[in-house]
């Protein structure tokens, strides 16, 4: 287990290396000029100039990427070129409130997942099975950008039950119902799809548990159905759902979210990389996308290591 | 997106005492009535495509202000009309192409680079094994979503832009699912065997282990494409895909977007577009991975 968890510990900095190189390698190659965005492009050379010195930008690629690293790992993450607001600032700002999202549709695809999965196995080949599988598939198919503004329009629009977009409405802000009543749909419309995924990892999970012996003998030692199926063929099936449901919640954090966010205007990490790639924030741009690198490796090295503390036979070999 | 190890199989392709009657081939089909759904809907959606220059009732670029929003049904627009009076319909089945381009190309690209890649790495083994699936590591390591988004960003808005950005972020997942087909069948007998009969490395991994990968991966590719069509369209959808006045699906939501409350259909029906192509892909992803691996069946 120590072993394993300095491997993996060490197989960070290549990944946060590596992926840091990528995307810097990127927005070099890119066509476009954050100085247009900001003094236009009828601006005079010498006021271009000056600005390029200031940020930087006339340096060698790589002395630009390196001189970035090592503001990095002193805190330093550089200011917004749109928004003159530290990086690190901003972005933390921001993960709070997409993680707050995530949350809400974590909590929705465990719940709905987790539980479509067990009745789906426990039901295994009758109908109820079929019509789950069937809605799984829809929700996999389900674009996201277009289910929420579907809810938007039947449950905002027409029925008028719930805040079209945003954190917080105008009239009684910070109220944390307020809050609540804004994450509904995003919620729910950002955790259809891991739902469906992981529906479909239980379901296959407690499938091949519930084929083991082990079951017959608890239900011969009298034991009801239910602490049969929920105490101990859930409890074994569970390695591989947390597995999966770590995976998905990190996609969602870092991606599934973001089109929900565009489309709920929900002020995350989401919406700000959309407004980064618009304006060419490089180093907004850039900081959002290391963090969110190393959020999900943090994310999978926990995922892989609660997977060993809860399949021990992993560990023998 | 699903583990790779999900769909891989140790049975090394057509050895399961199939018969060459092409007939009851596809008798097993009924069996499989998931494959057979999302066949009639892909086929569907191809063949629309590909007829749009001779079916599609007007050009798709092509305004008529006079005839702007108009609704599903209206005489002469049988889906309505866009803000800019252009048929709805004409709009849906040429946007279909651009929609199946993005399915289909950077999988089949990625998963052709995935193959080659995966199989040397895991026929090697040793340094070369390490260097590519070490690599491949730090690619997946990266949120796949938010690098597509960067590499689009970056090499600018248009269809060919978009497949690439995507090709990149299906390479890794490619290349490791051939990868673990690879390591399982190099244990297999018929590989020793054509060691012992003297074949070169290069001749194992092109005659052999190439051939006996490619179902799995294909099935594995399959299971991809409604998330990758959902996700290249969200692309497109947020503007860094094709650009106007091309039609495209992700592209016709987000310009029906802000009159969502009063002309609907504009934005809900290339949505539903997507949401049915994707559909037809996860029925036949599903389906396939059922045939080709009967231990994983859903």
């Amino acid at each position: 287990m120590v072993a394993f968890l300095i491997r993996r510990i060490l197989f960070l900095v290549p990944v946060l290396l590596g992926g840091s190189a990528i995307v810097f390698t990127l927005i070099q190659l890119a066509p476009g000029d954050p100085i247009d965005v900001l003094l236009g492009v009828y601006s005079s050379p010498e006021s271009r100039q000056a600005l390029r010195e200031a940020y930087g930008l006339n340096d060698p690629p790589y002395v630009q990427y390196f001189r970035w690293l090592g503001h990095i790992l002193q805190g330093d993450w550089g200011i917004s070129i749109q928004q003159r607001v530290p990086v690190l600032t901003l972005v933390m700002e921001k993960f709070w409130i997409t993680l707050l999202l995530t949350g809400a549709a974590g909590s929705f695809a465990i719940i709905v997942g987790v539980g479509a999965g067990i009745v789906s196995a426990v039901k295994h080949n009758t109908w109820i099975d079929r019509v789950i599988l069937v809605v799984s598939v829809f929700a996999l198919s389900m674009p996201s950008y277009w289910l929420g503004l579907l809810f938007i329009f039947v449950f905002s629009v027409q029925l008028g039950w719930l805040p079209t977009g945003g954190i917080r409405s105008f009239i009684e802000p910070k109220s944390t119902l307020d809050v609540i009543e804004h994450m509904i749909m995003p919620g729910i419309v950002a955790g259809l799809t891991p739902a469906a995924i992981i529906a479909r990892v239980a379901r296959a999970a407690m499938l091949e548990v519930m084929r083991l012996d082990f079951l017959t003998a608890l239900r011969a030692k009298g034991l009801s159905e239910g602490a049969v199926i929920l105490r101990h063929a859930l409890r074994n099936a569970m390695p591989s759902i947390v597995n999966m449901t770590g995976l998905q919640i990190g996609y969602l954090i870092l991606g599934g979210a973001l089109f929900v966010e565009i489309i709920f205007s929900w002020p995350g990490l989401g919406l700000e990389i959309y407004k980064s790639v618009v304006g060419r924030d490089m180093p907004m741009m850039l900081g959002l996308v290391l963090f969110s690198t190393f959020v999900f490796v943090i994310l999978n090295l926990l995922v892989d290591i609660c997977y060993r503390i809860m399949n021990p036979r992993i560990q023998s070999e | 997106m699903a583990a790779p190890s999900d769909i891989v199989s140790t049975s090394p392709g057509s050895t399961q005492g199939e018969s060459n009657d092409p007939w009851r081939r596809l008798r097993v089909l009924k069996n499989h009535k998931s494959i057979v759904a999302g066949a009639i809907i892909v086929s569907l959606v191809v063949l629309a495509a590909l007829l749009a220059p001779v079916l599609s009732p007007y050009d798709p670029i092509e305004g008529h202000p006079i005839d702007r929003l108009k609704g599903i049904g209206t005489p002469g627009y049988l889906l309505g009309a866009d803000q800019q009076g252009r048929d709805m319909l004409s709009r849906l089945m040429w946007g279909a192409r651009s929609s199946l381009a993005i399915a289909v190309v950077p999988l089949a690209v990625a998963g052709l680079i995935g193959l080659v890649l995966g199989s040397v790495a895991g026929y090697s083994g040793r340094i070369v094994e390490t260097l590519i699936m070490r690599g491949m590591d730090i690619v997946f390591g990266l949120p796949p979503i938010l690098l597509a988004i960067a590499v689009a960003a970056t090499l600018g808005p248009g269809l060919v832009n978009l497949m690439i950005s995507l090709t990149i972020v299906l390479i890794p997942p490619m290349t490791r699912v051939t990868y673990q087909v690879v390591v399982i069948l190099k244990e297999q007998t018929f590989i020793e065997a054509a060691r012992a009969s003297g074949a070169s490395s290069f001749q194992i991994i092109f005659n052999q282990i190439l051939p006996n990968s490619v179902a799995p991966v294909i099935a594995y590719a399959t299971s991809l494409a409604g998330a990758i069509l959902v996700f290249g369209a969200g692309i497109s959808f947020i503007g860094l895909g094709i650009q106007p006045p091309e039609a495209d699906w992700g592209r016709m939501i987000n310009d029906g977007r802000s009159m969502l409350d009063l002309k609907p259909h504009v934005s809900t029906l290339p949505g539903l577009a997507i949401f049915v192509l994707a559909a037809g892909f996860n029925f036949l992803g599903d389906g396939l991975r059922d045939l080709l691996d009967p231990r994983m069946r859903l």
